[in-house]
């Protein structure tokens, strides 16, 4: 089977610093993939790559056989409906309703009527128990309801993978568990899922592959079980000797 | 590199503005001589005057209009009747007359203009058709003190800027000269003992001193200041200044400038001496209000097209394009670097002579363009404020980056600078006076028209003032509202 997202020779550098290189890596369809590594050794950087938030130095990016790196505004534009995206900071649009920040990229983008819009919005809402919020404005919710919104939006473009920035970083200890219940949910149902993270229990539990990340390279892609018990590189045993 | 650039643009920008005078100047020598022509053919003889120095030239009221009447607009007629057109009188400021006939904005200039020599270089002059005298404007109580110009030692004597009294009193000994754009502050001076004299052609001298208590006129001994009152035409228009000069011998003959035109410019005058300042103001609510509508016109669409010129220079000043980013840069920093009144100068003069412009379309243009500049670094502020991540969700959803603008970052932005806007939009009112320097008929102008016409210095600027901040606040306030409004949408 054709993988999903497929990464070749991935580089990026910041002037002559380099953050990675030659990242090579594929997800298939309904991966869980974590990626962990120490602070600062570019996961969020690779991560916001593959929807071309960051412009990589140089490599490839396939989304079903299709080249982002490569390709036009108009169609990234139409790429990125398919990756959807939950950021560290949730990143709600302040200016505009729970109901208007889900709504707004269905209609604006894919076109849909304002109702069924809507409709979607409210079922997504119900599923992560925040119906009863969609005419607040984001400002008024907590943490751990906004990211819940946040994932909802994203969910609402029907997109064929996520990518989570250390969704739940920002949040309070005791809000952690709702985020991650609905990350769960999701996983559950085969959603495609790249995660930076630092929630080992959450990694190891929920992920199909790790993909452990260090000194600008992927050191290890592994299953869970494989890389928190049998590490084969220094520098995960050394990370996972931290973690405990 | 880049700063090469950027100086490069620069200098390109300045050549461009050089170019802008040198055609103009050249347009004022090669069309050596078919004026009269042109005029025949344009069927009007367009006349510039300064309406502030009756019985020459002042505004009337007739029937609740404005309309500029004095002798030397009975001059101009007779002039248009003998060439066969019509005669249709501008209005600006005294400094900006030769420069209007420079730019072709008028033919003539009958503006109780003297001839000199250095005005001789810049245009052309007919014969005399009046000879005045500088009379001398004193405080009744210091009737005693002084006679003629030699009491005025130690002094401090007013005279309008740009006209011949001005320069004869500057070249007395001892005397400190204080220039002032209009004859109204120059007697409101006087009578608020800021100068203890006033210099000016005898014969509105002598109109001011009878519309005002207190005051008096007297011959001033200073015969520097006599001269002919001459026709001012663009230089090398020797057709039309030949035809002036007919039309000119015709009139001496029965002396009729003396005899008939400031006599009945004289009964023109709106003599209202003795009502009380409250009856004369309200006379005149006709002009008031014409100048509450231009001033509110002129706010109304400067303001709209200042946002849109601040949004596309914000966003161009953003871009990572260096040639959008440098034009950006350089219009704002220019804008915001020279004065207001200089912008509207230049492009009602200096535009204004490649395409020909009404006085308020050039206002709101130059308004514009000032405005677009600060909003613009208004709206570059609000655009930073907002953080990354909410242009960067937006993408991720697969908006465009216009989009994203759109619909999530500039309503941000426009909401953080708000207050900001509502700052810029209350200057934008109170600068809109500036356009009465190129004869705007908006509040400032108005208000000048009606202390020529009664004679009463304070209480039209009284009035004004009290219009225009009836104007800000409500805007203020109106602004507070919708602040109001959006933070009830968004904050917890």
């Amino acid at each position: 089977m054709e993988p999903m997202i497929k990464i070749e020779n991935l580089t990026k550098k910041f002037k002559n610093n380099v953050i990675f290189e030659n990242l090579n890596a594929e997800v298939n369809k309904g991966d869980v993939i974590s990626l962990l590594g120490p602070s600062g050794a570019g996961k969020s950087t690779f991560l916001r790559c593959i929807n071309m938030l960051g412009e990589p130095t140089s490599g490839k990016i396939l989304l079903n056989g299709k080249d982002l790196v490569s390709s036009s505004s108009k169609e990234l534009i139409q790429l990125r409906t398919k990756i959807g995206m939950v950021f560290q900071g949730f990143n709600l649009f302040e200016n505009k309703s729970v109901l208007d920040n889900i709504t707004l990229a269905p209609i604006k983008v894919k076109g849909m009527s304002k109702e069924a819009a809507e409709n979607k919005a409210y079922e997504l809402l119900k599923t992560v128990g925040l119906d009863s919020k969609a005419d607040v404005f984001p400002a008024s919710l907590s943490g751990g309801q906004a990211q819940r919104v946040a994932i909802v939006r994203a969910l609402a473009m029907d997109p064929e993978v996520i990518l989570f920035d250390e969704p739940t970083s920002a949040l309070d200890p005791e809000k952690v568990g709702e985020v991650l219940n609905v990350m769960k949910e999701l996983a559950n149902q085969d959603m495609t899922m790249i995660i930076v993270t630092h929630e080992m229990e959450f990694a190891k539990n929920v992920s199909d592959q790790i993909w452990f990340m260090d000194e600008g390279k992927l050191q290890e892609k592994q299953t869970p079980d494989g890389f928190f018990n049998h590490p084969e590189t220094k520098q995960a045993k050394r990370f996972l000797s931290k973690m405990i | 590199m880049k700063h090469f650039k950027f100086i490069a643009i620069m200098f390109i920008f300045f050549i461009g503005l050089l170019g802008i005078f040198s055609t103009t100047n050249a347009n004022a020598a090669n069309t050596n001589d078919h004026y009269l022509a042109n005029i025949k053919k344009k069927g009007t003889l367009v006349m510039g005057t300064s309406p502030d120095y009756p019985p020459y030239e002042f505004l009337g009221n007739k029937d609740g209009q404005n309309e500029i009447e004095g002798a030397d607009v009975q001059l101009g007629q007779k002039i248009a009747k003998d060439m066969g057109v019509k005669l249709q009188v501008k209005s600006m400021g005294f400094d900006s007359l030769l420069v209007g006939l420079q730019t072709n904005k008028v033919d003539m200039v009958i503006a109780g203009l003297n001839k000199t020599p250095q005005r001789a270089k810049s245009v052309s002059f007919s014969n005399s058709y009046y000879k005045s005298g500088t009379g001398l404007i004193i405080n009744k109580d210091d009737k005693n003190k002084i006679k003629d110009y030699h009491d005025l030692k130690g002094k401090a004597v007013g005279a309008q800027v740009g006209s011949v009294q001005y320069d004869s009193v500057k070249k007395l000994a001892g005397v400190s000269t204080k220039g002032m754009e209009n004859a109204n502050d120059l007697i409101m001076a006087l009578k608020s003992n800021k100068i203890s004299a006033v210099a000016m052609d005898q014969s509105v001298a002598q109109a001011y001193a009878n519309h005002n208590s207190g005051i008096v006129t007297i011959p001033s001994g200073l015969h520097s200041g006599d001269s002919d009152n001459n026709i001012a035409f663009s230089k090398g228009a020797n057709s039309l200044v030949q035809s002036a000069n007919k039309t000119i011998s015709n009139i001496k003959k029965g002396n009729q400038y003396t005899n008939k035109f400031i006599p009945t410019a004289i009964n023109e005058m709106p003599n209202n001496k003795n009502q009380s300042t409250a009856n004369s103001m309200w006379q005149y609510k006709d002009f008031f209000i014409s100048g509450i509508e231009n001033t509110i016109l002129i706010s109304v669409i400067s303001v709209i097209f200042g946002i849109i010129l601040g949004v596309i220079f914000a966003l161009m000043r953003l871009s990572h394009n260096w040639l959008l980013h440098v034009v950006a840069v350089c219009y704002i920093e220019f804008i915001r670097g020279t004065p207001q009144l200089v912008q509207i100068m230049f492009v009602y003069f200096g535009l204004g002579a490649i395409v020909n412009v009404p006085a308020l379309t050039a206002g709101i243009v130059a308004i514009s363009i000032n405005s677009g500049a600060y909003v613009a670094e208004i709206i570059r502020s609000g655009i930073t404020s907002i953080s990354v991540g909410q242009n960067e969700a937006a993408l991720s959803l697969g908006l465009s980056s216009k989009q994203s603008m759109r619909y999530i970052v500039l309503p941000q932005a426009f909401k953080n600078i708000w207050p900001a806007l509502g700052n810029e939009l209350v200057t934008l009112i109170k600068d809109s006076s500036l356009a009465s320097t190129i004869g705007v008929g908006e509040l400032m102008y108005q208000m000048r028209a009606v202390q020529a016409d009664t004679y009463k210095g304070v209480a039209p600027i009284a009035i004004i003032m009290v219009i225009y901040f009836i104007i800000t606040f409500a805007i203020s306030r109106m602004m507070k509202y919708f602040e109001g409004k959006f933070n009830h949408g968004t904050n917890d």
